[in-house]
């Protein structure tokens, strides 16, 4: 784990050096970064708040790199700002020593693709589905037909659902063509958001497996968000805590959560951290060393801030 | 002249006995609606008598200037229903609307005034106000219609345009299948129009000459032309709103702005 807090004053010139690893993928850096919405309640004034806070972190190329966290804590909103769908407040995102900000949206997604929670098809086949992002390119249909095959295989499924209407698959079909879908431009780094949680078990570990292929098989790094303890031990070799925006932890996944340094990582791991249990539950109790970006002190902090 | 019925004041307020129809629906079905019915009968009354007035008084000055300033106040009316008709709280949907509506009429008028009618002076007022205000009416609802739809259509398929975005589509590639649904929401009353002119309905120009009894092979011409203005000043407006409304809902970084959903 390269240290977060090492950031530079300038974010924005300060590239870090390039993480070369296996093969030509490249790793993903955050530096500082901090989102906030407009409040949904009151639509008065500038009320603002607070989804993620100066969250910093560093992807490995050929990584599977874990973000975990309760529900609520702010995962899918860095999803978003790693893809680049959202504009972080501060901070930037680098991928392999090249800011977001300075190249093209679509050439970073190109190098950066996402699966969503929701396994969201397009209307079409499911060989429209894949090629999608092919045709972007103009690859020439020859090609297209290769690769969609390539990835279907990939992915466990057989050629004969090439044909079939993407809508007309089950939820754990249509999340194996979405993931098709996203790796069909061998982009660099795959962003996972919670891609078992709308399907059944059977499914879900199929999905599981499909991730570790993936990692197996293919230079690309994953960053996979999940709320599920199991799934993460289960794919992720490092990983960070999430709370309320904030990165309580970081470190490889088994010591996350069999020796969590951090009280409030404790207290997730344990399930104490969901409706009812309170920051000063056993929180200070076992906040005892230096975390990689907050402890229980901050985070109750930060929550009697009121912002979150 | 035979066959002309004349109507007088009397009669026309006789003939708000049918908006007390409406007001006793509006009443008994508790719909809400009894006030808007009241002030749009009495709006229809106002409107009608001043525009009346003011054409006469155009008609009569026949100079440019006034044509124009009448069709340029028709038009910031047009822009302002059309835009208000939506909830949107994008800035700039005025300017928006304004331009979809005036390009869809400019280029309509301007190949009808050059190339079909041929109008000497150009701003002939009798010819030019009635059927640009055609125009203006038919692709001010084409225009309100497309801002509508396109923004629910969004709305409604957000995860699908956002997961395109994400694979690196441009805002247009992203988007291009609720484009095409807005656009054509947007156009098929117009469609229905010319498929059912003359069968259903007449049309107001040739109704008015018909109770007027100076109905002629000229003026059923000139309603298949304005058939066809209102048509293409509706397809052009509309296509210009979603294109200018597809920029307001992104951002220059490629990003679905979720606040003017």
């Amino acid at each position: 784990m390269t240290a977060a807090g090492d950031r530079g004053r300038d974010g924005r010139t300060t590239v870090p050096e390039d993480v070369g690893g296996r093969g030509a993928g490249a790793g993903m850096e955050a530096r500082g970064v901090s989102l906030s919405r407009r409040a949904r309640s009151d639509g008065s004034g500038e009320d603002r708040r607070r989804v993620l806070r100066d969250v910093s972190f560093r992807v490995e190329p050929g990584e599977v790199f874990g973000v975990i966290g309760p529900s609520g804590s702010g995962k899918t909103s860095l999803l978003r700002v790693l893809n680049g769908l959202e504009e972080p407040d501060e901070g930037e995102v680098f991928l392999g020593g090249a800011s977001i900000r300075d190249l093209d949206p679509g050439e970073w997604r190109r190098r950066v693709s996402t699966v969503f929670q929701a396994p969201v098809v397009f209307p079409g086949s499911v060989r429209w589905n894949v090629e999608y992002a092919l045709r972007l390119d103009h690859e020439a249909s020859d090609a297209r037909e290769e690769r969609v095959m390539e990835c279907l295989d990939l992915v466990g499924l057989s050629w004969q659902f090439a044909g079939r209407e993407a809508e007309e698959l089950s939820q754990g079909e249509r999340q194996r063509v979405a993931i098709a879908r996203a790796i069909a431009r061998e982009p660099e780094v795959l962003l996972m958001d919670e891609p078992t949680s709308a399907l059944d078990p059977t499914s879900g570990a199929r999905i599981l497996e499909l991730v570790r292929r993936l990692h197996r098989e293919l230079d690309v790094a994953i960053v996979f968000v999940t709320h599920v303890l199991e799934q993460a031990r289960a794919v992720c070799g490092r990983a960070l805590v999430l709370v309320e925006g904030g990165v309580v932890e970081t470190g490889p996944i088994g010591r996350l959560l069999d020796e969590p340094r951090s009280g409030v990582t404790r207290m997730f791991v344990e399930g104490r951290l969901d409706e009812g249990a309170t920051w000063d539950s056993g929180g200070d109790r076992d906040a005892d060393d230096g975390t990689t970006g907050g402890d229980v002190a901050e985070a109750r902090s930060r929550r009697s801030g009121g912002e979150a | 002249m035979e066959g002309y019925f004349e109507i007088g004041w009397t009669d026309v307020i006789i003939s708000l006995s049918l908006i007390v129809v409406v007001l006793v629906v509006a009443v008994v079905q508790r719909l809400g609606i009894a006030k808007s019915v009241l002030i749009g009968a009495v709006r229809t009354f106002a409107q009608l008598m001043l525009i009346g007035y003011v054409l006469k008084f155009v008609f009569d000055l026949s100079k440019w200037y006034w044509v124009v300033l009448m069709l340029a106040v028709m038009l910031v009316v047009a822009s302002r229903t059309a835009a208000a008709r939506d909830e949107c709280p994008c800035p700039g949907k005025l300017l928006l609307s304004g331009t979809a509506i005036t390009a869809g009429v400019i280029i309509t008028m301007l190949t009808v005034i050059g190339f079909v009618i041929r109008l000497r002076p150009w701003y002939t007022p009798h010819i030019l106000i009635p059927i640009t205000g055609m125009v203006i009416g038919n692709t001010m609802n084409a225009v309100a219609l497309t801002i509508s739809r396109f923004r629910g259509e969004v709305r409604s398929a957000r995860q699908e345009v956002e997961t395109a975005l994400a694979l690196g589509a441009t805002p247009a590639e992203a988007c291009v299948r609720q484009r095409r649904q807005a656009v054509r929401a947007a156009l098929i009353p117009t469609i229905n129009a010319l498929m059912v002119v003359g069968l259903v309905q007449l049309p107001g120009m040739m109704s008015g000459q018909i109770i007027a009894g100076v109905l002629s092979v000229e003026a059923v011409r000139y309603q298949i032309v304005i058939m066809y203005m209102v048509a293409s000043g509706a397809a052009v407006g509309s296509f210009v709103a979603v294109q200018l409304l597809r920029r307001q809902l992104f951002t220059r970084r490629q990003q679905l702005r979720a606040d003017y959903l």
